[in-house]
């Protein structure tokens, strides 16, 4: 189902499905980009970001990119575009006083936001029940207005979370090193997220964030507190968890999707993780959604 | 031992007056009892909140009422005149607003959400 929201205030959404090819995106506002199934590369100059329905990609105003699908499958997309001058106001507003945004406002660092962020915990919740709402005829624009406002603060406790602290771990003098170096974490992160079901070295990393191996090792654990292969087996199992929310595969085909090498190992980290097996995952899922 | 909560107890000056307010901007649904000493209303998930007429002073109480949506039912109660003393916050149980009767009895209207699943 196509839903084209725009709203009095400029703020727009739209939920769609979009097949194989390749859009030309020219991005005036902040646009929170999100799908339900498959994948959707979005090129950005040379960098390339794979975006899979565990994560969500922010892009800045002013971006120009391309939004690549090469998959025959249809994509369902959700994108949420918010005006500087919403982002301001809300900078502004009552909302800034949420209990979870107050270590946030600490902080005045300017550092990267476009980038992929894990979509969990609120931020997922929020983005469900925004799309349940757009499904309904009747959804007010003050209301619609009311989740994109915690639309914000989920994101920005997120990006304390992800970029901030993980930013402030790195123990360089000169603030310019700091910067340049968390930049290419960033990028090492993403060729990780983007490969993540296939073999690669640790070489090929280094490769793309232009670190030397041993450096990107030890900058990685420092910003991060996993190391590349921690942080890979974090996206194999945030991925399995999306490939058993959609209840198509066995626990045998999520094996070899997402790039795990025996079927025991993948359960036993995944209990390890989810404090469930697999199976119990998906037999809870089945019962909340039956509830 | 498998505990179940039937009824919760609210006291309020006027049973009449409390009566509109369930019904009118809490949608609850008011039960039909024989016995005309007491007034019952029930939510949607069977739970029974008992009406109890209290001239004196009030001492304030606490009513939970789960919701799947905290900031639809935020914004529908808003809109229905309620007042609330805090919009919805995040809290390790989901997300919470809070508002007010109009003898000062609080309700808690909170959006569990199991952080684990998702």
């Amino acid at each position: 189902m196509r839903v084209y929201k725009e709203l009095i205030n400029k703020n727009l959404i739209v939920s769609h499905t979009t097949y194989k090819g390749e859009i030309d995106i020219s991005e005036e506002n902040y646009s929170f980009k999100i799908i339900f199934n498959g994948y959707q590369d979005f090129l950005i100059g040379n960098r390339e970001i794979r975006l899979y329905p565990d994560s969500f990609v922010l892009l800045a105003p002013g971006t120009k990119c391309i939004s690549r699908v090469d998959l025959n499958e249809q994509i369902k997309t959700l994108s949420i575009s918010l005006t500087q001058n919403f982002v301001e106001d809300f900078l502004r507003s009552s909302h800034m006083n949420s209990n979870s945004l107050n270590t946030y406002k600490k902080q005045q660092n300017q550092l990267p936001i476009q980038t992929i962020y894990p979509l969990k915990g609120d931020m997922w919740f929020t983005i469900i029940n925004l799309k349940n709402q757009l499904i309904r005829s009747e959804c007010s624009e003050q209301l619609v207005n009311e989740y994109l406002s915690h639309l914000l603060i989920n994101y920005y406790r997120l990006y304390y979370q992800e970029v901030q602290q993980k930013f402030d771990n790195l123990n360089f003098v000169r603030s310019t090193t700091k910067s340049e170096i968390f930049n290419r974490l960033i990028l090492a992160k993403e060729y990780i997220s983007n490969n993540y079901n296939r073999k690669f070295k640790i070489e090929d990393v280094a490769v793309a964030s232009c670190l030397s191996t041993t450096h990107l090792m030890r900058t990685f654990k420092l910003a991060y507190g996993l190391s590349t292969y921690e942080y890979l087996t974090q996206v194999r199992l945030s991925r399995s968890q999306a490939l058993l929310r959609t209840g198509k595969y066995s626990i045998n085909e999520i094996v070899m999707l997402v790039g795990f090498e025996s079927v025991s190992s993948f359960i036993s980290l995944f209990k390890a993780s989810f404090n469930h097996t697999p199976l119990k995952f998906k037999k809870l899922l089945q019962q909340k959604s039956s509830a | 031992m498998k505990l179940e909560l039937e009824y919760t107890c609210l006291k309020v000056k006027d049973v009449e007056e409390a009566v509109i307010f369930l019904k009118s901007i809490l949608d609850l649904e008011l039960e039909n009892v024989n016995d005309l000493q007491k007034t019952i209303l029930v939510t949607n998930s069977n739970h029974k909140i008992e009406l109890q007429e209290c001239i004196d002073h009030i001492e304030n109480q606490q009513v939970l009422l789960l919701t799947k949506d905290c900031i639809q039912d935020f914004y529908t109660l808003k809109s229905r005149g309620v007042y609330f003393v805090t919009t919805p916050d995040y809290t390790s149980l989901g997300l919470m607003a809070e508002f007010l009767d109009l003898y000062g009895n609080s309700y808690r209207l909170l959006e569990e959400r199991n952080y684990k699943l998702n």
